[in-house]
């Protein structure tokens, strides 16, 4: 009896060593794993106020700081405001003080391409050169005050438009401006811009993942957590909150945009005025649509695209927008929907 | 004799106790606190930058080291002013009176993550 008690005591020890000696190989292994675990990818957030609206970055990498990526952006983005962002400096004021400029630099010619090719394409739909009556209608700033022009003002207006009286040289690096024709880059600026911050940011880490939104023009970073879609809403053109949403929309690169007739308006007798203005008839445009919203591979092209769009409506036109590589979704008055086909794709999670 | 005696048994249920603080899911913050007012969405707030700042609703609120508290209030019960500071989603500072209410967004919660205008 006292041999096997003896025995078992000195088993209980060898056991309580045992057991002691597995928590703190477990607990050795768990500081291991915590240490050596990659971290959770986390979303770096930035906004700042350039090109008349709240640039936010979101961006992870797990090489680089997200806050030297967001930095890079930023920086770009500032560059391309002080550049093309203002009629009344820069190098579109310069150019429309003179009415022509030569020894244009590669990026400004490309800008002036990028707007003639898009205004051709879209027969005028989308027109750089509507700045007069963009003024006219006090839509060039918030504290303009906004009024229904004279129709001798509209027709004075029209005559000095027209995006084909800009004649751009190529290979001379050189742009002329006739009949009083006035250059306006406010159009695809803000989506150049972004596209161009998420080049930096690309150069800087190839694998970084989120998305720049530029007042809901938004161009893609990479995937979420570098295999899940961003979902984004389409607002809802005639809700109260910016948070009302009608559609949803999953994309894992490219970019996209939205041109609402809620953005900037006045009412008048009952009658909605908005900001998105006819090249034809230089009244907002009537088309029957209060939301265009396109996809494309880059967010000038998105934004650009969604405002001639817009003013095209759901007229035959409209079915040549993804020739260019611009898919549509409509929303009209009457809270129907359009879409090109192939725009499906992106509503599918 | 048994196996674990009772300063064993204390050992085994701190090991169990700490091992579980650090496993237990926690609300993720997004470092974002949402102000609302009447339902509605007025103000967010990035709780990385320390500030103060003031609701028309007249309401005092600051932001410090990534939390979010009410510290002057011109309701009557100061009930929110109560509620300290909060960093994680899930619990919301209110304030009946004048209808405002603080959260802090969850990383997981909306249903989408960007608004195309």
């Amino acid at each position: 009896m006292y041999r096997l008690s003896k025995r078992n005591s000195a088993s209980f020890l060898k056991s309580r060593i045992f057991i002691y000696g597995i928590f703190f190989v477990a607990a050795a292994a768990t500081l291991l794993l915590l240490f050596f675990r990659n971290r959770p990818l986390e979303y770096y957030d930035r906004t700042e106020y350039y090109l008349g609206t709240y640039v936010t970055v979101r961006v992870a990498s797990s090489k680089v700081s997200p806050t030297i990526l967001a930095e890079a952006a930023m920086k770009e983005i500032e560059r391309i405001d002080e550049k093309f962002g203002s009629r009344s400096r820069g190098i579109v004021a310069e150019i429309n003080a003179n009415g022509e400029a030569s020894g244009l630099d590669r990026e400004t010619v490309f800008l002036i391409k990028s707007a003639l090719d898009i205004a051709r394409n879209t027969n005028g739909a989308f027109d750089p050169t509507l700045y007069s009556l963009t003024k006219l209608w006090g839509f060039d700033d918030v504290a303009s005050e906004k009024q229904i022009p004279l129709d001798v003002e509209i027709t004075a207006a029209l005559e000095n438009s027209g995006y084909s009286k800009i004649v751009l040289n190529e290979t001379e690096s050189h742009v002329r401006l006739m009949e009083g024709v006035m250059l306006d880059l406010g159009g695809i600026a803000k989506g150049y811009a972004v596209d161009m911050a998420i080049a930096r940011i690309k150069a800087l880490d190839p694998e970084a993942t989120g998305f720049i939104d530029a007042g809901g023009d938004i161009g893609v970073i990479g995937p979420k957590y570098g295999n899940r879609p961003w979902i984004i809403g389409v607002r809802n053109p005639r809700g109260e909150s910016v948070q009302d949403i009608v559609e949803y929309i999953y994309l894992y690169d490219g970019a996209i945009a939205t041109s609402g007739d809620y953005e900037r308006f006045f009412v008048v007798d009952g009658i909605r005025y908005h900001h998105i203005l006819d090249s034809k008839t230089g009244l907002p445009s009537r088309s029957g649509v209060i939301s265009s919203t396109v996809i494309s591979k880059s967010t000038m092209l998105a934004d650009a695209y969604a405002t001639a769009a817009f003013v095209i409506g759901k007229e035959p036109g409209i079915t040549f927008m993804p020739r260019y590589g611009a898919l549509v979704l409509l929303i009209m008055e009457d809270m129907s929907r359009y879409r090109s086909p192939g725009f499906e794709v992106y509503q599918q999670k | 004799m048994t196996l674990f005696e009772r300063y064993d048994w204390l050992i085994v249920f701190l090991i169990v106790f700490i091992f579980a603080l650090t496993i237990l899911p926690r609300g993720k913050s997004s470092g974002i606190a949402e102000i609302y007012y009447d339902g509605a969405l007025i103000r967010t707030v990035d709780l990385k930058n320390d500030t103060t700042f003031t609701l028309e609703q007249g309401m005092e609120i600051l932001v410090a080291s990534g939390r979010i508290s009410v510290i002057e209030s011109d309701c009557p019960d100061k009930i929110c002013i109560g509620q300290g500071e909060i960093d994680r989603p899930g619990i919301p500072i209110v304030c009946v009176p004048n209808k405002i209410l603080i959260k802090i967004r969850s990383t997981e919660s909306s249903d989408f993550d960007i608004v195309t205008q």
